[in-house]
């Protein structure tokens, strides 16, 4: 199963000057069963259980930094955590659990920490993973038969 | 990771006293990841994948100005305003004539004071808004494959539409020196005309490689784990895909 890419583009100066997350902050996904709200901060990306997700921000300003500092799901509260890297040195990737029930929606808030002088954290809410009814029927787990 | 090191020069003060120490500041952006090892020290902060390999890149930007220069943050199109055809026309011998490799070229652009006025090419007391520019990185940090410095092209008109960049080995922790030539321009007669020629001049810098593991955020280590969703979620059933 391939894994699935979600890729966050941040307006960072746009975000500091309190500009709205719907106008600054935009998510693609590399699915090839449909997403919903591509391009936006309300990004619904389909996943099957086990499928591995794997997240990636990139400023469009390149001089302005801005790292994915947490992603927490259905509201969960990140744990503060000790001894954390730096910001720049985490990546951010996990497989789906194979728990998930087909059909739900589990929505996700990214923490982003702008580089800039005051190193702020900005939540952006709205983005989400669609559990796919069917699970693991992707087109390279789909067994070939030989042709009767 | 984009790193930007501004090198701002006091030109009037640095062409009169023959070099750059006392009279050139190197400021960066990377404040935010660590205290400054030093005057004129980068930092870049590097990070490894589990095998060691490198996992993220490091990108270094050179921006060289005058103290008395325009602001670096004004559109490039404000000096485009003053090349219009009709405007060299009339205001032709504005245009600032700069030896470069030898040869005596004219400037595209009229000089500008940092408050937007146009200055004679002739007016001696403009160096100090003629923009400084960065002619070569070298030194140990080049020689030893630390850094790996290219031009790259740029709308800078003076530079003749190049500026210098590197990626740097980020496997290679520690304090490295390198050298930053920069050619600032003083006005000389010639056959009754002004001409600005270039003096180099040679600012010893240095960059503190560190490096951190790239760890997996949910994680802590460099596997990855299950997505931390809640197992009691009773999340609202979104629509089927």
């Amino acid at each position: 199963m391939p894994p699935l890419n979600v890729q966050v583009f941040v307006d960072v100066v746009a975000l500091l000057l309190g500009n709205p997350a719907d106008d600054s902050v935009f998510l693609f996904d590399d699915s090839f069963c449909g997403s919903e709200d591509s391009g936006t901060a309300k990004l619904a990306s389909p996943v099957w259980p086990r499928q591995l997700v794997r997240w990636s921000v990139t400023p469009l300003d390149v001089q302005t930094p801005v790292w994915l500092s947490a992603i927490s799901f259905d509201g969960l509260e990140i744990p503060a955590g000790t001894n954390v890297p730096a910001p720049w040195a985490l990546h951010w990737q996990g497989y789906a659990p194979c728990w998930l029930a087909p059909g739900t929606r589990h929505s996700y808030t990214l923490t982003l920490l702008t580089g800039g002088l005051t190193g702020r954290t900005i939540s952006i809410a709205g983005p989400s993973l669609l559990v796919n009814a069917s699970t693991g029927t992707t087109a390279d787990s789909v067994p070939i038969h030989a042709a009767a | 990771m984009q790193i930007s090191i501004v090198t701002v020069i006091d030109i009037v003060t640095a062409l009169k006293e023959g070099t750059l120490d006392g009279n050139a500041y190197v400021i960066d952006n990377t404040g935010p990841f660590d205290s400054p090892a030093g005057p004129r020290v980068t930092n870049v902060p590097g990070v490894y994948n589990a095998d060691g390999s490198q996992a993220a890149e490091a990108v270094l930007n050179w921006i060289p100005v005058g103290v008395g220069g325009l602001p670096t943050t004004l559109p490039r199109s404000y000096r485009q305003l003053f090349i219009s055809k009709p405007w060299n026309d009339r205001k032709g011998d504005l245009r600032l004539r700069v030896r470069q490799h030898n040869k005596v070229r004219s400037y595209a652009a009229p000089l500008l004071s940092a408050a937007g006025e146009v200055l004679k090419s002739d007016n001696v007391a403009a160096a100090a808004s003629v923009s400084p520019v960065v002619t070569r990185i070298c030194g140990p940090a080049v020689e030893q494959g630390v850094l790996y410095p290219a031009q790259y092209g740029s709308p800078d008109l003076l530079t003749d539409g190049w500026y210098w960049s590197a990626t740097v080995d980020t496997a290679k922790v520690g304090c490295h020196d390198y050298a930053m030539e920069v050619a600032l321009y003083r006005p000389v007669q010639e056959n009754g005309d002004t001409v600005w020629e270039p003096q180099f001049f040679t600012l010893k810098c240095g960059l503190q490689i560190t490096s951190a593991p790239g760890v997996n955020g949910f994680t802590g280590s460099f596997a990855p784990g299950l997505l931390p969703v809640p197992t009691c979620s009773t999340v609202a059933a979104g629509e089927a895909i």
